[in-house]
């Protein structure tokens, strides 16, 4: 297969875990700030 | 298939047993506290951080690429090998600079860096990334286990993949970090006996060094014997710009965190140590004491191709230093050898199950699910997170036969494109979080341009690799560095509470002089101090914190002892009487380092534990308060 495709699905499948863990951080954040201004 | 006598199976079962039976002897004090079962409590003293890192670069498939680039290049693939040498500087500057921050983490390490929403989403961002990375290698050393389980027994590799990592899973499980750290030390010693042992047999076997290098010269390849056989400024296998970026980016790399691959794993050996003076020189040692294990491989790889030089197919001559060991090893000591494999393999696996779990616990799980969780959950969490890794990396190792050759070549890349922000984040203090996750997201795509998209449409030539990392750092910069102008920097209060607690090198003026207009550093007292000697041995805590020309010449001299042991031992065991000056010249210079650099790093420890003792006590503290309320 094409070195280059195979870069891309390679990189990919590592972004997506770190994509998970930054969406993570985000809805975090998100609640906390939401917690603060109803409080 | 190898012949197993009943003696060998002995000294293999021996072997497995002290090394698990000593990593399990420590579960009490792993249960003490998410502190214990990650860190060791803080508390090691350098020589065990160094055992670590020197097993933790030392993993099963180790041996096949060492194997591989000697027997291709000769003793120019002992370059290949160098990338370790982030540790000659890491261990003087990067080490320091993270050991002051407490980090559990290179990702929480993020959010005391920067600062805000930035620092949170770099976090999740790492944290994921390392997650999946930690499976990802178990995945990928566990088939290369299955491997060596098959050329040795005949077994399917699938038991190769699940057998031994679960023994590994075992002590992981019940002694956290104290049972990685005291069984790398154990499989430490086990691991270079062999790799000593292997490596002067098949010298000896090969007619002695005269006999290799003779073979050698009488076949008219005397090049493979000369570390510095180039081919050429760009020409050749051998080019004298390959060898450039190669030694920038494993030195210079040393600046910053996660310029290598191994800084995740060895961050949390420095994070262990006890002081920063221990974390120093624990990098410092296990970085050397890996160079000079790939010094005998490399001896014992050429007298290899000297017996066998005319093998073409890489799958087959990769395994040379395995069939060194089971063909020329006398009975009993074909089982001690296999236990030292073995030994590779659990400290690899073991150190990569327990990182997997620290940042899953740490990062993800008290960060953002459960904040408030109690000291007894977040082990419980360790425990299930580590099982969780582990069948992970099963279902990963079966499905990736092919995928591995894509990752590691993937990795690479990914490791390029983020080599300037990893160096940027830790020495410009104007750096900032969003720049830094631009830098990583560029990465993608610029890769992605440069491997694929730009040679396919004939815009430019498919590059070689050290090529591709110039270009990638430059397309990466002109993403980054303008999203670092255009947005704001760093709030100043978090840099200057950062600046204080870690003192980082480089560009930093500005928070210096904040946080001295704040009355919370001193106005350099190193210049204020007349007269200066020209090396100065006596320091007080405020003088050590700068950085200083002693700093500089520890930072100078250690990649040369590094490249002088390397280089300088594999041509010594080969009998070339340019070898003994080399060592001779390294083994002076790392006393020269000692001499310089160790009054001033027991100043800057002494100073800053005092701190931190009572840093960590409030912070416990804190935590029983919590306790408290809670019930």
């Amino acid at each position: 297969m094409d070195r280059g495709l195979v870069t891309l699905i390679g990189m990919s499948i590592a972004y997506v875990a770190s994509l998970l863990g930054l969406c993570l951080a985000w809805w975090r954040w998100r609640k906390r700030h939401r917690n603060d201004d109803t409080s | 298939m190898v012949r197993f006598t009943s003696l060998d199976v002995f000294w293999a079962a021996a072997f497995l047993v002290l090394m698990v039976g000593g990593a399990c002897f420590f579960y009490r004090l792993a249960r003490r506290s998410e502190s214990d079962f990650f860190l060791a409590g803080r508390g090691l003293p350098w020589w065990l951080p160094a055992a670590s890192v020197f097993s933790t670069h030392t993993a099963t498939d180790t041996p096949m690429w060492v194997t591989g680039v000697i027997y291709e290049h000769g003793l120019r693939g002992l370059w290949y090998t160098f990338f370790t040498a982030w540790t000659a500087i890491g261990a003087f500057v990067s080490a320091r600079i993270f050991r002051r921050s407490l980090a559990y983490t290179q990702a929480e390490w993020q959010t005391q860096r920067f600062g805000g929403l930035g620092a949170e989403l770099l976090r999740g961002w790492l944290a994921g990334w390392q997650v999946f990375m930690n499976m990802f290698i178990l995945g990928w050393v566990g088939m290369a286990m299955g491997k060596v389980c098959t050329l040795v027994f005949g077994w399917p590799l699938w038991v190769g993949l699940v057998l031994p990592s679960l023994i590994t899973a075992f002590y992981t499980l019940a002694a956290g970090y104290w049972g990685v750290v005291m069984g790398d030390f154990l499989q430490g010693f086990v691991a270079i006996f062999a790799i000593v042992l292997v490596s002067l047999v098949g010298v000896s076997a090969a007619g002695g060094p005269t006999g290799v290098t003779e073979r050698i010269v009488e076949m008219g390849q005397q090049w493979r014997l000369d570390a510095l056989a180039f081919t050429g400024w760009l020409a050749g296998d051998f080019p004298i710009v390959w060898w450039l970026t190669m030694l920038v980016i494993a030195v210079i790399g040393g600046f910053g965190m996660g310029t290598s691959i191994d800084w995740y794993v060895e961050a949390q050996r420095i994070q262990s140590a006890r002081t920063v003076r221990d974390a120093s020189y624990g990098l410092w040692a296990g970085g050397a004491v890996t160079l000079i294990r790939n010094a005998f491989w490399a001896a014992g790889i050429l007298a290899f191709f000297s017996l066998l030089p005319h093998i073409t197919d890489a799958a087959d001559y990769e395994l040379g230093w395995f069939r060194l060991g089971f063909e020329l090893l006398p009975v009993g000591l074909v089982g001690v050898f296999f236990g030292a494999i073995l030994a590779i393999h659990l400290s690899t696996i073991s150190s990569h199950l327990n990182l997997g779990a620290l940042y899953f616990t740490r990062d993800i799980f008290q960060r953002y699910i459960d904040p408030e969780a109690s000291e007894r959950r977040l082990v419980w969490v360790g425990r299930v997170a580590t099982f969780g890794l582990l069948i992970g990396s099963f279902f990963y190792g079966l499905m990736m036969k092919e995928i591995t050759h894509w990752l590691i070549f993937a990795l690479w890349l990914m490791m390029a494109g983020i080599w300037l922000p990893n160096i940027l984040q830790v020495v410009w203090w104007r750096f900032n979080a969003w720049g830094y996750l631009a830098g990583w997201m560029a990465n993608l795509g610029v890769s992605w341009l440069v491997v694929w998209v730009l040679p396919e449409f004939n815009v430019i030539p498919r590059l070689p690799d050290h090529l591709q990392f110039w270009l990638l750092l430059v397309l990466g910069a002109v993403v980054f560095l303008p999203v670092t102008l255009l947005t704001r920097a760093e709030d100043m209060t978090h840099l200057v509470r950062y600046y204080v607690m870690t003192r980082p090198i480089g560009w930093w003026q500005p928070v210096h002089r904040e946080a001295v207009r704040r009355g919370l550093i001193e106005e350099a007292p190193e210049k204020r101090a007349e007269p200066r000697p020209l090396i100065r041995r006596t320091w007080t805590p405020d003088q050590a914190d700068e950085w200083t020309r002693e700093d500089w010449i520890a930072v100078i001299l250690s990649p040369l002892v590094f490249a002088g042991l390397m280089i300088g031992i594999t041509r010594l065991l080969l009998l070339q009487l340019d070898g003994l000056w080399l060592l001779l010249g390294a083994i002076l210079g790392a006393g020269l380092i000692y001499w310089v650099i160790d009054p001033k790093l027991r100043a800057v420890s002494s100073e800053y534990e005092a701190q931190q003792a009572q840093y960590i006590r409030q912070l416990e503290q804190r935590l029983r308060w919590q306790e408290e309320e809670a019930v």
